[in-house]
């Protein structure tokens, strides 16, 4: 079974009170792009929709078919949301991962810092944990493999390098990524609707700072938009 | 007000959950067993949803600073009020000063009470329910903690006893196959069914980690970050499954092999940890 949306076509799965949606062809909106439209849409009987690259998950409150064809009588306007493009500023640190990177990619720190900063980022999609961002962007020899097993709590704001993602963890968790520094700026205001105050499809330039800049900035409790006008 | 005197062994405040964010990786929380929210709410003479005490394993001690009525349901914590059985699944009128008491459960996991009115505590995103956004909000009750009710209707003295003798010890548990069933081995396909699992005490609010038969990944299998939902069954390299719970991660890059419907999770979620259970396909 397949369904349209918004331009797109998509094969319908479902298990139990699960919608999924993968992609049989698409156009130049991402999955995520997609499901936000699906979600602000606030179809009744939906509790969740959730997408990565791959899958747009729909939760229901029950087994419904209703919501298929609703889903797929959507309108979208013929303006699709603007991109955003932001400046994050970032404060590269010492961190006991810099070594890990400079082994995986055969790259001293510095030289490697500044590729970083030579590209452009899109933000792909969230996951893991509120505000956890996930940015597509950086050529293959920048790559750096996730760790096996996650270390100890890492620092709110960190900016850390996870295979072909670039992450930045807006609250302090358990991080399995390797950490290339911390931003000052937030991201994530957990008691508004919505919660992140930046949206897949928007890019991300990053802005080198000091020590000295970084704790200016983190004394005005800046967020991204602020930051940004 | 209620105050613990001691928290047990982890005691949060939850309700249904918050749902509608977990786009945005907000999980949706709330009770692990609804159906005994719903009862305990019942019993005490509130709103179905309204938010109760989960207690885990372990019950609280909580002296009563008004006079309410409450309910008790789930596991079996051997509670205690002034020193006398307080029974579960029958409605309770406690006294200001009044001592409810719970030990270790000896039966079940999850316990609630119900209490008649509002708990006093923060609303986030329509939710009562706690859930640590790392480390932002209090994830749960600690001894010392006092918890205002807030009644804005005279106490209702109405009695119920529900006269149920419920089984929180599941031998069986129903599920259907996941979006990535196929990277089982064919030997682990019926291993997962044939076999017994035990559920670790490596587990919590977040996911339940499962020993038993390893299971194994076909050759060669690709994995990529996808959605998940409280009932995902995942299996990462070691062969052991986790089953995603209510305060679990809404992405993860291990392939889902198995889904429990909603209703036989809240079963699940009282399994004690250790005990054999087996996984029913559906």
């Amino acid at each position: 079974m397949f369904v349209h949306v918004n331009k797109s076509t998509f094969l319908v799965k479902k298990l139990d009170d699960l919608i999924l949606l993968h992609p049989e062809q698409t156009h130049s909106l991402s999955l995520p792009q997609i499901a936000k439209q699906i979600l602000d849409a606030a179809i009744a009987g939906v509790s969740n929709v959730i997408a990565t690259e791959d899958e747009i998950c729909i939760q229901c409150e029950q087994e419904n078919d209703e919501i298929i064809d609703s889903i797929a009588n959507l309108e979208f306007s013929k303006e699709e949301r603007t991109s955003k493009q932001l400046r994050l500023p970032i404060y590269f640190e010492e961190h006991v991962d810099t070594q890990r990177i400079e082994e995986h990619t055969k790259m001293g720190i510095d030289a490697y810092r500044n590729a970083i900063l030579e590209q452009s980022y899109t933000l792909s999609m969230f996951g893991f944990v509120p505000g956890f961002l996930y940015m597509r962007g950086m050529p293959k020899v920048l790559w750096v493999p996730r760790k096996q097993s996650p270390s100890t709590q890492i620092e709110q704001g960190s900016i850390a390098v996870g295979g072909e993602f670039l992450g930045l963890y807006s609250l302090e968790t358990p991080a399995g990524w390797n950490v290339i520094g911390k931003t000052p700026i937030r991201v994530l205001n957990l008691s508004d609707t919505p919660p992140t105050l930046i949206h897949p499809g928007d890019t991300i330039t990053l802005e080198p700072i000091d020590e000295k800049e970084f704790k200016a900035i983190s004394a005005l409790s800046q967020n991204i938009i602020d930051y940004n006008a | 007000m209620l105050e613990f005197l001691r928290a047990g062994m982890y005691t949060s405040i939850q309700d249904r959950g918050r749902y509608g964010l977990a786009y945005y990786s907000i999980p949706q929380s709330g009770a692990m067993d609804l159906g005994a929210l719903e009862m305990a709410n019942m019993l005490a003479g509130n709103p179905k949803h309204a938010a109760c005490f989960e207690f885990t394993l372990q019950g609280a001690k909580i002296r009563f600073h008004e006079e309410t009525m409450i309910g008790l349901t789930g596991a079996d914590m051997q509670w205690t009020l002034n020193g006398e059985e307080a029974g579960r699944f029958q409605s309770i009128h406690v006294q200001a000063g009044d001592i409810l008491q719970g030990a270790y459960s000896i039966e079940g996991v999850r316990a609630y009470l119900a209490v008649q009115g509002r708990l006093d505590c923060p609303l986030h995103h329509g939710s009562y329910s706690f859930y640590t956004y790392g480390k932002t909000t209090p994830a749960r009750i600690q001894q010392g903690d006092s918890i205002a009710i807030i009644r804005d209707r005279p106490l209702s003295h109405n009695y119920v006893n529900l006269m149920i003798l419920l089984d929180h010890d599941a031998k069986e548990i129903k599920f259907t196959r996941g979006p990535e069933w196929d990277i089982l081995t064919e030997d682990a396909k019926q291993s997962m069914q044939d076999s017994a699992f035990k559920i670790s005490a490596q587990s919590n609010r977040m996911g339940a980690r499962l020993e038993g038969n390893t299971l194994g990944w076909r050759p060669n299998t690709q994995t990529k970050t996808a959605p998940l939902v409280p009932g995902m069954i995942q299996l990462p390299p070691s062969g052991n499954p986790i089953v995603i719970l209510q305060d679990g991660q809404t992405t993860g890059g291990y392939p889902r092999i198995g889904y429990i419907h909603t209703e036989e999770l809240w079963k699940f979620n009282q399994i004690r940890y250790g005990r054999e259970f087996r996984l029913i396909l559906s």
